[in-house]
């Protein structure tokens, strides 16, 4: 009698797990096929997207990003808790086609339209010919950069600076002719007073110019299942669009 | 008196049968399925896939990208003709792909084979990307390439040029070096320039401090050497150049500091992954030759 009943105990937490999988297996397909924009209004999918994601966050995403998502401008990488995206939107569909393929990634997919060209070096740029500044043109940049941001500046070397970011700089190419960006092409927005590298300092944009920059951010296509992904862009949404 | 003989075990032979009857029918279905094998088919679009093509997926996130941007509107906007339209034209796309490999398109088109060569390559390098160094591995890369991130060497300087003179010449030399003498004694270039029949060789609009790359570009090799041994004020020996004889005047020298580690993480790690990538891609194209069979003719 008692191998009776340990039979169906067995029995029972069987089904019980198999109806857990199952049910799990729909809310993923579920997830999946939603309209991206629509999860964030649908309570349920929204609390199994970031149940899901939250320990492939820490598992892959935080090294760089950080658990709570503020990311490191010592090594630009973005807080995501704020709205503005370096690429597209904080919208899922936005987030998830940057979790796909990544940033200069490698894969033929990914956001790979720019990158900032190292001013002072003789061949800036690998894409196209553009200039190299000399060291007085860059502290003029400099200058514009801050005063635009309500930084202390020179103001005449900020008036230099701005010619320059319409002219020989070529700046206004990827930044825009306002400086305010471009997240088609991964180019910030310059005047809103938040930094991807650094904080802002002359020596800090002193070196953006300088040096160069470019980040990448791996594709995770071929790593994480297509659920995952698409849990990952609802977590990171919600987080941007809780924290604002 | 000999003992009986044993009696054969009935289930013994049954089992010997059952065995040779299980492995008969296991060898019948796996030849059946062996050489009526039509691939692994199904009829069920996942949920990640918006549609099935001869079987390979087109992504329904690649669906949605290609929507918005064919449109211009958020994908939850867009219609069901717009959808349909975007739809049919990947599908389109889809067979034609698939058609191209079986016309072996990568063995004929050049462009294709350039795609295909610059994907490899880019994905060889993939794995570069997801590579996270921690600080102790950053700082031996810092350490061992610190002559890369030192500060650019900066210097400001006057150029003086007496035109198609030749340092043959005993006339223009002997000028370049009474002009050199009047500018370590304090003269203004103007003033020397006007005395010795000089032009100063700055181009239109360009700043007085130079980086040293542009510095040596400017001057050329053998004046920027002697320029940047000089000390601020001195004056180079009159050198020969395509355009005439030059002396240089050095204003200030700022030579290249060594910056701390802190200054230059981002730039160490960007700098460490492209030596990764470039090794990976360099490990992949040794391991594909390694792979290949190449044959080459005697005299190629």
């Amino acid at each position: 009698m008692r191998w009776l009943w340990l039979g169906v105990g067995v029995v029972l937490l069987g089904l019980g797990v198999a109806a857990q999988a199952a049910h799990r297996g729909a809310l993923r397909a579920a997830l999946l096929r939603a309209e991206p924009d629509s999860i964030a209004m649908d309570a349920t999918l929204l609390d199994f997207a970031k149940a899901e994601a939250r320990p492939v966050w820490q598992q892959h995403c935080a090294a760089c990003h950080g658990a709570t998502l503020r990311g490191d401008a010592g090594l630009g990488v973005p807080d995501l808790t704020r709205p503005e995206r370096l690429y597209g939107t904080n919208r899922v569909a936005d987030l998830e086609r940057t979790i796909l393929y990544g940033i200069r990634s490698g894969h033929p997919k990914a956001w790979n339209r720019a990158e900032m060209p190292a001013f002072a070096r003789p061949t800036p740029y690998r894409r196209y010919a553009v200039a190299s500044l000399a060291p007085g043109e860059i502290g003029d940049l400099v200058a514009f950069l801050r005063a635009g941001n309500g930084a202390s500046a020179d103001p005449a070397a900020a008036a230099r600076g701005r010619a320059l970011f319409g002219a020989k700089g070529q700046c206004f190419d990827c930044h825009a002719v306002d400086a305010r960006g471009d997240n088609a092409i991964g180019a910030p927005d310059l005047l809103r007073g938040a930094w991807l590298y650094g904080r802002g300092t002359v020596a800090d944009l002193t070196d953006s110019i300088s040096d160069g920059r470019g980040g990448v951010c791996p594709a995770w296509v071929a790593v994480l299942p297509p659920s995952t992904i698409r849990a990952l862009a609802v977590f990171v949404h919600d987080a941007a669009r809780t924290a604002s | 008196m000999m003992p009986p003989a044993p009696l054969p075990d009935p289930t013994s032979r049954r089992s010997l049968l059952l065995f040779a009857a299980g492995a008969i029918l296991g060898l019948g279905i796996a030849g059946y399925g062996l050489f009526s094998a039509r691939g692994t088919t199904t009829h069920h679009v996942p949920p990640e896939d918006v549609a099935l093509v001869n079987q390979r997926p087109i992504l329904r996130s690649d669906f949605i990208a290609q929507t918005e941007a064919e449109t211009g509107t958020p994908f939850a906007r867009t219609s069901a003709a717009e959808r349909g339209h975007v739809l049919d034209e990947m599908i389109r796309e889809e067979i034609f792909v698939q058609r191209g490999l079986e016309l072996d398109f990568p063995g004929t088109d050049p462009d294709t084979r350039t795609a295909l060569v610059a994907a490899v390559e880019q994905q060889a390098a993939a794995d570069a990307t997801t590579w996270q160094p921690d600080d102790a591995e950053l700082q031996q890369y810092f350490s061992a390439h610190q002559e890369d991130y030192a500060t650019n060497g900066v210097m400001v300087f006057h150029d003086l040029l007496l035109q198609e003179a030749r340092a043959s010449d005993n006339d223009a030399r002997a000028t370049m070096l009474a002009a050199a003498a009047a500018l370590r004694a304090g003269a203004s270039v103007p003033a020397v320039a006007r005395s010795y029949g000089l032009s100063e060789k700055t181009q239109p609009g360009t700043r007085p401090e130079q980086f040293y790359f542009a510095a040596r570009a400017m001057l050329g090799g053998a004046l920027f050497a002697q320029a940047q041994a000089l000390a601020p004020g001195d004056v180079t020996a009159p050198v020969e150049a395509e355009d005439g004889l030059h002396i240089v005047q050095l204003v200030e020298n700022h030579r290249p500091v060594p910056r701390e580690f802190a200054q230059v993480r981002a730039q160490v790690l960007a700098d460490s992954r492209r030596a990764l990538a470039t090794r990976l891609q360099a490990a992949n194209e040794r391991y594909l030759r390694d792979q290949a069979e190449i044959l080459i003719a005697g005299t190629p």
